[in-house]
């Protein structure tokens, strides 16, 4: 949380630099852009945070960097900043996966409360998308009878229904159990339910 | 700035502007209107509403018949002259006009005011030649027939009786028969009585029906029109000089007529076809009429006073060839006239609406360009505020070195916002066109780059060939921006609408031809139908969906304010890629040498 960034994309100098003033005051990072494009060939993976993006610039607008960062599967939240602030355009930016849409000039109060809200979305994604990572990372340890034993168990089957079905001895069922549990470092039949049903939504 | 269609902004500035004055009528197209204006616009018209249909004939009623009846009986004792054989039989008929106009104008009742001042007639100006039943009989007959002819020439409405030439032929034609009819009556009804000998009656008949015939013709279209003198005398007062002037034209040409040549009048009759014509030009069918109309009455004054002239009845045949001329050729001009008023309030309801446009897109335009410092002020203040709270200077320092230069920006900021309200404010105090020296190059790019985002999400290239060096041109950069911005816009609309993989291109050239710059806008696009293009200008002609027609009309009447001109000249000229081309013509500014500078751009 500590390195979340709010990245400012506005053309107009003066309203990039108070925006970036004020963020950093107010406790968090601020980076400014001058347009979409120097954004997004700056861009790095590992950046946290939110977009502040003005809709209106020269080159690419900011619906059109929504659209981009979509294409190149940037997961940064984006906060849309307008000066003319019409409906139309609003519901674009909305359905484009903006986290919110924001009209020029805009308060602190709520300027710090969106960004805030906005960050806090990235680092849950992030968050998600780490433990997703391990786990899918955890998985992939498993041999494939290991797998099989798991996804038995977490559909509630019992160790001799299992040794039926894989036709092995239960004593084999046992143990294969007690490695898998090991290696994805489940201690209760419960974490190994949990784990069972990320097995059913990655990838095999 | 949002790249917003002018067309799209004037419908809400149109509604805008109806708004604004809610006392002004706005004239309704479709046939359901609301009560409101319905009974406003009858409001409006009091006299042609009570003029069709009044309930009950009031003291008003009467009091009006009466004036006419003593109107009627003073204008048939002055014109009584050369009757044949002291009958009513006379070569000038003005009260059969003034009869007419009565008619017309009260309707099927006034038949009894037409009988009883025919009545009288005979009684007081005649003494009744041809005895009581033959003065009942004529008198009757005379108030049928007329009232026929006013029926018939009430369908057309009493202000529109020879307000087109066809309606003049239709009053001419129906007249005619009218007072035809009439005459043979009369004459039939006195050689019934035996008041007349048979062997005149034909010749009855010519001097009534040529008597009648003329006292419509003038006198019947003036009375009509007489409501509306105010308009008349506030026309005469403007251009006195003239009028007064075709009077002592008039007037000498008829001293030279009847005075010095009385003998032989009927040969020198026509040169006063001369200054009733001019009449007729520059005054329209009113002014014809009354031209004609005095004429006659001098042309009476003169056989009844003067008496050397030859027989009046000779001479109003040549009377009625002027009278029919100064109808017809007053009518003409009189539509042409309507026309180009018309044309001219279309050209300032255009005008108007262009003021609109341009505040819509100057609205949409405001906002952005004044949140943009705003929000930079806003976030400034806010940022200075954070910094001058207790204890948010670092310690050992009195505050933030940060803050002073905050509170500047914030201030440089107000600034910029007052800068925007400031070229708002001259751009409307200098609104109507201000003229200075202008560079087309440099105003092309400011266009271009309004479309730049535009262009490239359209897939159309928009190259702009003018040359920095031609020489500067006379024009309102704002309104010359809005029209060439138009015109851009417009052809990347067509391009857009026609698609397909042919190339999109937009062209901006610019020569100078002898004194002025021509200012080329040509696309790749489809270009203009044939049935379109010879409208294009018009407003409410448009080929979009959703377009308002207004933009090229609006931008043609912004350039011609300007001594400009826009043209649309097909595909063929000046071999372009097949498409739209149109064609600005702007002055040079004064100083400008077009032959120490004669630039041409290719």
């Amino acid at each position: 949380m500590s390195d979340a960034t709010v990245f400012v994309v506005d053309d107009d100098a003066a309203i990039r630099d108070a925006l970036s003033l004020l963020i950093s005051l107010r406790g968090l990072r601020a980076q400014v852009f001058a347009s979409a494009g120097h954004f997004l060939d700056t861009y790095r993976s590992e950046w946290r945070g939110c977009l502040l993006v003005d809709l209106q610039m020269p080159g690419m607008t900011g619906l059109e960097l929504q659209a981009e960062l979509k294409a190149r599967g940037i997961a940064l939240p984006v906060i849309v900043l307008t000066a003319h602030g019409d409906v139309a355009t609003a519901r674009a930016a909305l359905k484009n996966g903006a986290v919110d849409f924001l009209e020029k000039p805009v308060d602190d109060a709520v300027l710090m409360d969106v960004l805030g809200n906005a960050i806090r979305i990235d680092a849950e994604h992030h968050t998600a998308a780490h433990a997703r990572a391990v786990a899918t990372e955890r998985l992939g340890r498993l041999t494939p009878r290991e797998r099989d034993v798991l996804r038995l168990l977490a559909q509630g089957k019992q160790l001799r229904e299992i040794a039926q079905q894989l036709e092995i001895s239960p004593r084999t069922v046992e143990v294969y159990k007690a490695r898998m549990m090991e290696k994805l470092g489940c201690r209760t039949l419960a974490d190994v339910v949990r784990a069972g049903s990320e097995l059913a939504s990655s990838p095999p | 700035m949002a790249a917003t269609d002018m067309a799209g902004t004037c419908g809400l500035a149109l509604t805008g502007a109806a708004q604004l004055r809610p006392d002004e009528p706005v004239p309704s197209l479709s046939s359901r209107e609301s009560g409101e204006s319905g009974a406003r616009r009858d409001s409006r018209a009091p006299d042609s509403g009570q003029r069709r249909a009044s309930p009950t004939p009031g003291t008003g009623h009467l009091l009006r018949a009466a004036l006419f009846i003593i109107a009627y009986v003073l204008v048939d004792w002055l014109s009584y002259l050369q009757p044949v054989l002291k009958l009513g039989i006379t070569p000038w008929n003005p009260q059969t006009g003034l009869a007419l106009a009565y008619l017309i104008w009260q309707g099927p009742r006034g038949a009894i005011a037409v009988a009883a001042a025919a009545l009288l007639s005979e009684v007081v100006v005649r003494d009744v030649p041809a005895g009581s039943i033959a003065a009942i009989a004529t008198s009757i007959w005379i108030a049928i027939a007329y009232s026929t002819l006013a029926a018939v020439l009430r369908r057309t409405g009493p202000d529109t009786i020879v307000a087109t030439p066809a309606d003049a032929a239709r009053f001419v034609g129906a007249g005619l028969l009218a007072t035809l009819f009439v005459g043979a009556g009369f004459v039939a009804i006195m050689l019934a009585m035996g008041a007349l000998p048979g062997h005149v009656a034909l010749g009855g008949i010519a001097r009534y029906w040529v008597g009648d015939f003329n006292g419509v013709l003038t006198l019947t279209p003036l009375l009509l029109w007489a409501p509306s003198w105010r308009k008349g005398l506030a026309s005469l007062r403007a251009r006195w000089r003239e009028a007064l002037l075709q009077l002592v034209v008039l007037g000498f040409s008829m001293w030279i007529i009847f005075g010095l040549l009385a003998d032989q009048a009927l040969r020198f009759f026509y040169p006063l076809f001369v200054p009733m014509i001019w009449i007729a030009l520059r005054w329209g069918v009113v002014g014809a009429v009354a031209g004609a109309l005095a004429i006659q009455a001098a042309l009476a004054f003169v056989v009844r006073d003067v008496g050397a002239a030859p027989p009046l009845f000779e001479l109003q045949f040549l009377m009625l060839t002027l009278n029919l001329t100064a109808l017809l050729l007053g009518a003409t001009v009189s539509e042409r006239q309507r026309a180009q008023a018309q044309l001219r309030e279309r050209d300032e309801a255009l005008a108007r609406a262009m003021r609109f446009a341009t505040a819509g897109e100057m609205a949409s335009a405001l906002t952005h360009e004044l949140n943009q410092p705003i929000t930079a002020l806003v976030s400034y203040l806010r940022a200075a505020e954070i910094l001058a709270a207790p204890g948010a200077a670092p310690s050992g320092e009195a505050r933030d070195a940060r803050l002073p230069e905050t509170l500047g920006k914030a201030a440089s900021e107000a600034i910029r916002a007052s800068a925007v309200l400031r070229r708002l404010r001259d751009f409307y105090s200098t609104g109507q066109a201000a003229r200075a020296p202008l560079s087309l190059a440099a105003l092309c790019e400011t266009v271009s780059a309004a479309f730049l985002e535009r262009l490239r999400r359209t897939g159309v290239e928009l190259a702009c060939n003018v040359s920095a060096e031609l020489p500067a041109v006379a024009a309102d950069r704002t309104q010359l921006e809005i029209v060439l911005h138009n015109l851009v816009a417009n052809a990347i609309d067509a391009m857009a609408a026609a698609g397909g993989p042919v190339a999109k291109r937009i062209e901006i050239t610019a020569e100078l031809v002898d004194d002025h710059v021509r200012l080329a806008v040509a696309d790749s696009g489809p270009g203009v139908a044939m049935d379109i293009a010879a409208r294009v200008f018009e407003p409410f002609v448009t080929t979009k969906p959703a377009g308002m027609g207004l933009g090229l009309a609006i931008s043609r009447s912004l350039l011609r304010a300007q001594g400009g001109e826009l043209e649309y000249s097909g595909a063929d000229d000046a071999g372009s890629s097949g498409g739209a081309r149109f064609v600005l013509r702007l002055p040079l500014a004064s100083g400008e040498q077009p032959e120490t500078r004669g630039v041409r751009h290719e």
